[in-house]
């Protein structure tokens, strides 16, 4: 388990934990662990995770940052209950109308749109951080072949559903919203549901795989996905 | 007896929202605290109609449009001056002013201060969506013309009136009390210094995610670092390459632009009442 290598203020009642910076597993699993154990300390109100990086946010009555510092020192994150990752199987319908930005994709990477999807579904994502909207969940990584960058105009309204590539991280819009990333399908599951205790599907820690379906079976596929289980 | 309030939207004026506390601690849901923008205005809205931290409001930017007040009750207005009037004639911000019948209120440009709130005596009967009705969330809906919402009066409270109108109205935020940031480091001294030497004016783009600062055009941009994404909370400076942002209550949750300064918590409300055009320097302290 990776630890924080530096602790700071942020803020009048916040800490910033940073690990080593990078996007990699080992790391995110550590921001992780002290993301569910930091909630052992009862003056603390707030624990954001991101990649490698985690928000700590405190009862400024109750701690200070020093003490607080002290507390997260000496957590021995081995201890850290495991979390209960879920696999969400996801379907996609890839190209054409669903991924407006398949063939931008494989001109870029220099591959076929054809080994585009192929390696798309090739590697089981890991949920880094939920952000940028709500429920929003980065995955990664995607393989190196297949890194691209960011659209130069984003879209200002992206359809629910859609699957996005940036740089090495893949990700399903949950809902319509604005956004830059290069559109290659989409996916007929409902991953937000604002009437749920927990709104997002997808949850940090979880792993996600991609599988193709033919655009035939998108409604078949939405009914069977617009819910999930806890 | 409980009687039936109704308020219908004219014209929306430069912004309007419907706020509440919001929804705080669901950051790492990807979800913004949002609520009220200048929570200090906002609670003495709540205050002066004795109602609950959690009541509604409506949160008016810029200018304060038009709105058709049904019903018998109680409302106050607090936050920037819009020189609002009922029926034409001018009325006190901060202050309990009693209704019976139907009303035009009417709110001009806001001449001081960015934000006013208006409070009604009463429950309201709209949706929360994750306890909150405040923005924030893809599915509130925006607040239009011809939008209208209904409120159960509540009991009457007695007339309170802020002695001087002017003892809560936002004061000029002249210079942002502020700590260094996370990335406060990776600018050299010269930057440092010649950032808390420059006086920046608020940009057109400013809204409820972020004070956006105008980058005076005879600086050099500071050469820095993307990072990584890592988590921002609102008062967060970021430097953008546009120029710094001031998160507020909408903010991202997550983002890659250094945070070079962090205003101090007692700042955070009154920066909601900066308006486009405005001067704003920072003090580290």
């Amino acid at each position: 388990m990776r630890l924080p290598r530096q602790i700071i203020p942020y803020g009048n009642d916040a800490l910033l934990l940073k690990w080593e910076q990078k996007i990699a597993a080992d790391v995110n699993a550590g921001v992780h662990a002290y993301a569910s154990m930091v909630w052992e300390n009862d003056a603390v109100i707030e624990s954001v995770p991101a990649y490698c990086s985690l928000l700590v946010r405190y009862n400024a009555s109750k701690t200070n940052a020093y003490k607080l510092k002290e507390w997260i020192y000496q957590l021995t994150p081995d201890a850290a209950p495991d979390r209960k990752s879920r696999l969400h199987k996801l379907a996609v319908v890839y190209g054409g109308e669903y991924g407006p930005d398949l063939e931008t994709v494989a001109s870029q990477t220099g591959l076929s749109t054809e080994k585009v999807i192929e390696l798309h579904q090739k590697v089981t994502y890991r949920v880094y951080q939920l952000g940028y909207k709500p429920g929003f969940a980065f995955l990664g990584e995607t393989l190196p072949e297949l890194a691209v960058s960011r659209r130069d105009n984003p879209r200002s309204k992206v359809p629910a559903g859609s699957v996005g590539l940036a740089g090495q991280q893949t990700a399903v819009y949950p809902h319509i919203c604005p956004g830059g990333w290069q559109l290659i399908g989409r996916c007929p599951a409902t991953l937000w549901d604002v009437n749920r205790d927990e709104p997002a599907r997808l949850q940090a820690g979880d792993r996600v795989k991609f599988h193709a379906i033919d655009a035939a079976d998108w409604e078949k596929t939405a009914k069977k996905t617009a819910t999930w289980k806890v | 007896m409980e009687g039936l309030i109704h308020l219908e939207c004219i014209q929306p004026g430069g912004g309007a929202y419907l706020v509440d506390q919001g929804r705080p601690g669901k950051r790492h849901l990807g979800i913004s605290q949002s609520g009220a923008a200048d929570d200090r205005a906002a609670q003495r809205a709540r205050e002066l109609l004795e109602l609950p931290e959690d009541a509604v409001l409506l949160e008016l930017s810029l200018s304060g449009g038009q709105w058709l007040l049904s019903g018998k009750g109680q409302f106050a207005i607090t936050g920037a001056d819009m020189n609002w009037r009922i029926n034409g004639r001018p009325i006190e911000a901060y202050t309990t002013i009693d209704f019976d019948g139907d009303f035009m209120l009417d709110g001009g440009f806001a001449t001081k201060g960015c934000r006013s709130y208006l409070a009604i005596n009463g429950e309201w009967e709209v949706n929360k969506l994750m306890g909150s009705v405040s923005p924030g969330l893809p599915e509130i809906p925006q607040i239009t013309t011809a939008w209208s919402a209904t409120i159960k009066a509540g009991n009457e409270v007695p007339y309170t009136s802020d002695l001087d109108i002017y003892q809560h109205c936002p004061a000029e935020l002249t210079s942002l009390k502020v700590l260094p940031g996370p990335e406060w480091s990776l600018l050299n001294q010269a930057e440092q210094a010649q950032l808390l030497e420059t006086t920046f004016t608020v940009g057109q783009e400013s809204n409820r995610q972020g004070l956006r600062l105008d980058w005076p055009a005879e600086m050099p941009a500071y050469e820095l670092p993307t990072l990584i994404s890592s988590p921002v909370i609102p008062g967060t400076v970021q430097l953008t390459n546009n120029g710094p942002i001031v998160l507020m209550k909408d903010a991202h949750t997550i983002g890659g632009f250094p945070r070079i300064l962090v205003a101090s918590i007692d700042d955070i409300a009154p920066l909601a009442q900066l308006k486009p055009g405005d001067k704003v320097g920072f003090v580290l302290g």
